[in-house]
């Protein structure tokens, strides 16, 4: 679960992490009252949406006076903020945090995150900080620390890493703290991941997380009731609302061709046979890997609100669940459909000849395939002849 | 021949009693899958199909001699049920369990470095020797006995591998998933090292997918160390950057663990990877001289 910047600052004052002074604003009548309380030359505005690339969009902007400030603020409230990681219909910017400016003498990029490798909590640090770390210029320069977990972030752990850094030693204190608060703020919120670029050595001396990027494991949010209170769901679609209220797995594409299928790796494996086809997935949409009546047809419904949807395929391996309760939920979903989508079906599994009977009685409208690849070939061909029609 | 499960297994059920647990035991009891005990805290005595229900692992073992547990227990019990598991020394412990909480996996991996414990999965469909054995939550009939390997990161996609080779006569030795969270007990070259040393296995179907750098490694593994061929697919060629698709292990971070870069890199290391599943089969058939 992904939480904005001013939250996750929040989060890491908490842990005595020091953040720039700051005001979030969420409605215009605020805008002036808030910036005249700045006090520094300059202001920082910051775009409050759920993805990263804001800078290179516009979402985070320098103001050197009250009249830019006010400008920069008018601009970002309300709108739409489209970054290389939002997709073309962009994230809604509801809140605007504006900071102090900052004097900065050193810049660094700190962050925690969980090792696949190696099955532990690796610290990431970096003299790059501010940049775009993960461009392949900068990943030579990132030390990697691997913690164990039952050793955890010992003094001289941290002291390796200052080494590392070739901090001077009046320094090594700030960044011990700084190190052993994060990877309890990492361990005690079942975080997967905390980003702070850049983390900076102020003119003054002062050691400052000037940006800050939390995601916590969903998994774990049973215990940790205070996390679920910082969830934003206007930074969410409507479909991957309505998916989550459902219980289902899904992510908004950017094609045409809406695709259902029971487990994740088949639904992967079916976006890329409509691709193939030279087709573009809409969605990947999991109804689970046991597939049921209800799981079904929620899941169709959601592909039937999403208007960018021009055909459905639905691929459904029975296994273990039965053709004709898939069929059922079908069939419960189209009833209340008006709208006329093609619509290819591949199910596999016990029941299959009855649960095909059942939706040729339904509907006549339905085309039915044996495999995966013949049907995403031939929803990508339904769809182009209605086009040519 | 198969690796790690075959009929003389001794399966005990920890989380029986529920509804999930009770519906899976049915069906692997019909596979025909040696099922001598259950685990649920609390209901020590009672019986379950025919199956008699410990309280606690431990008892469970030292009555019946049971040699895997399948945990088909809620997320937030599953990281007990591990450790419980491990700590009765029981040698295959097969966690079917999806959702549980990344952290919980890092102390059980620590954990079970000290212990001569086998974990497959979490968030697996368990793996099946076909006609011997079943420990997981597959459809028993799509599989036939033969002699290829199949390792998988995924649950239906692997349905649907099996369907693909059982359609072109080409049966399956054991059949393992390996799970698609992005921490998980038994990675692909567990697996492949126990099919490079299994006689009956002749030919290895490696399903992946994006995420992570497994596969590469496999793909090196296997160039090293494998006498056998091997055949590939990796799902998620159209996944884009940055989100989980499905599988939480299933993201691709920063440019890497690309479809591209594993379909690359295991072709360089003379893995044959295919586009299509329904391939697969007939790929097999060829390479087994059927």
């Amino acid at each position: 679960m992904l939480i904005h910047e001013y939250q996750a600052k929040q989060k890491l004052q908490e842990y005595n992490i020091a953040v720039p002074k700051s005001y979030l604003i969420t409605r215009d009548e605020e805008i002036i009252h808030v910036l005249r309380k700045i006090e520094t030359p300059t202001a920082v505005i910051k775009a409050q949406v759920h993805a990263g690339g804001r800078g290179k969009a516009g979402g985070v902007v320098v103001a050197e006076s009250l009249l830019d400030g006010i400008t920069a603020v008018r601009r970002l409230l309300g709108s739409k903020l489209v970054t290389n990681q939002t997709g073309a219909d962009g994230k809604p910017v509801n809140a605007v945090l504006v900071e102090e400016g900052v004097n900065i003498d050193q810049e660094f990029y700190l962050a925690f995150t969980i090792n696949r490798s190696s099955q532990c909590i690796s610290l990431l640090v970096s003299t790059a900080g501010g940049m775009n770390i993960e461009s392949k210029e900068h990943a030579s320069s990132i030390h990697q620390y691997d913690v164990d977990p039952q050793i955890g972030m010992r003094d001289f752990v941290a002291i390796r890493v200052c080494q590392d850094l070739m901090l001077p030693r009046k320094d090594w204190p700030a960044w011990i703290s700084t190190l052993q608060n994060l990877y309890r703020c990492f361990t005690e919120n079942d975080a997967l991941l905390i980003e702070i670029n850049p983390f900076i050595r102020s003119k003054e001396g002062k050691w400052i997380a000037l940006d800050a990027k939390i995601d916590f494991d969903d998994n774990a949010l049973f215990r940790h009731e205070d996390l679920i209170m910082l969830a934003d769901d206007r930074q969410q679609t409507e479909s991957e609302l309505l998916a989550a209220h459902y219980d289902l797995s899904y992510i908004s594409l950017d094609g045409t061709i809406g695709c259902l299928v029971n487990g994740a790796g088949l639904a992967m494996a079916t976006m890329d046979a409509i691709k193939e086809s030279g087709g573009e997935p809409a969605n990947f949409l999991d109804v689970g890997g046991s597939a049921t009546t209800i799981s079904v047809a929620n899941g169709l419904d959601i592909l039937y609100h999403d208007h960018r949807v021009e055909g459905v395929f639905i691929n459904v391996f029975g296994g273990i669940v039965r053709c004709d309760i898939v069929a059922e939920g079908i069939i419960r979903a189209l009833q209340k459909q008006s709208k006329d989508l093609p619509i290819v079906v591949r199910l596999e599994g016990n029941m299959k000849e009855e649960a095909i009977a059942a939706l040729k009685a339904f509907s006549s409208n339905i085309d039915f395939v044996d495999s995966l690849d013949s049907g995403a070939a031939l929803i990508v061909q339904r769809i182009n002849e209605r086009k040519k029609a | 021949m198969s690796i790690w499960i075959d009929k003389n297994s001794r399966i005990l059920v920890q989380g029986m009693t529920g509804k999930y647990g009770q519906y899976h035991t049915r069906m692997m009891l019909e596979y025909g899958s040696n099922i001598v005990a259950g685990v649920t805290p609390g209901k020590g005595g009672e019986e379950v199909l025919g199956v008699p229900v410990f309280d606690r692992v431990e008892e469970a073992v030292a009555q019946t001699g049971a040699n895997v547990s399948i945990i088909l227990v809620p997320a937030r019990y599953a990281e007990s049920a591990i450790f419980e598991a491990a700590l009765a020394e029981v040698p295959l412990v097969v966690c079917i369990t999806e959702h549980i909480p990344i952290q919980d996996m890092l102390r059980i991996m620590a954990y079970l470095k000290e212990r001569p414990v086998r974990l497959l999965g979490p968030n697996c469909p368990g793996l099946i020797t076909p006609g011997e054995c079943k420990v997981g939550i597959m459809p028993g009939p799509v599989h036939i006995p033969g002699s290829v390997g199949v390792v998988s990161r995924s649950g239906t996609l692997t349905y649907e591998v099996a369907k693909s080779l059982t359609n072109a006569n080409c049966g399956q030795s054991t059949v393992v998933g390996i799970g698609g969270d992005p921490i998980h007990g038994t990675n692909f070259i567990d697996v492949l090292s126990a099919f490079e040393e299994d006689p009956e296995t002749e030919l290895i179907v490696m399903l992946g997918e994006i995420g992570g750098d497994n596969e590469e490694k496999a793909g090196e593994w296997l160039k090293a160390n494998s006498s056998k061929p091997a055949i590939a697919f990796i799902a998620g060629q159209t996944a884009p950057t940055g989100k989980r698709m499905g599988h939480a292990g299933a993201v691709i971070r920063g440019g890497k663990g690309t479809a591209a870069s594993k379909i690359e890199s295991l072709r360089d290391n003379g893995v044959q990877v295919v586009r299509k599943i329904a391939d697969i089969g007939p790929l097999a058939a060829k390479l087994l001289g059927k």
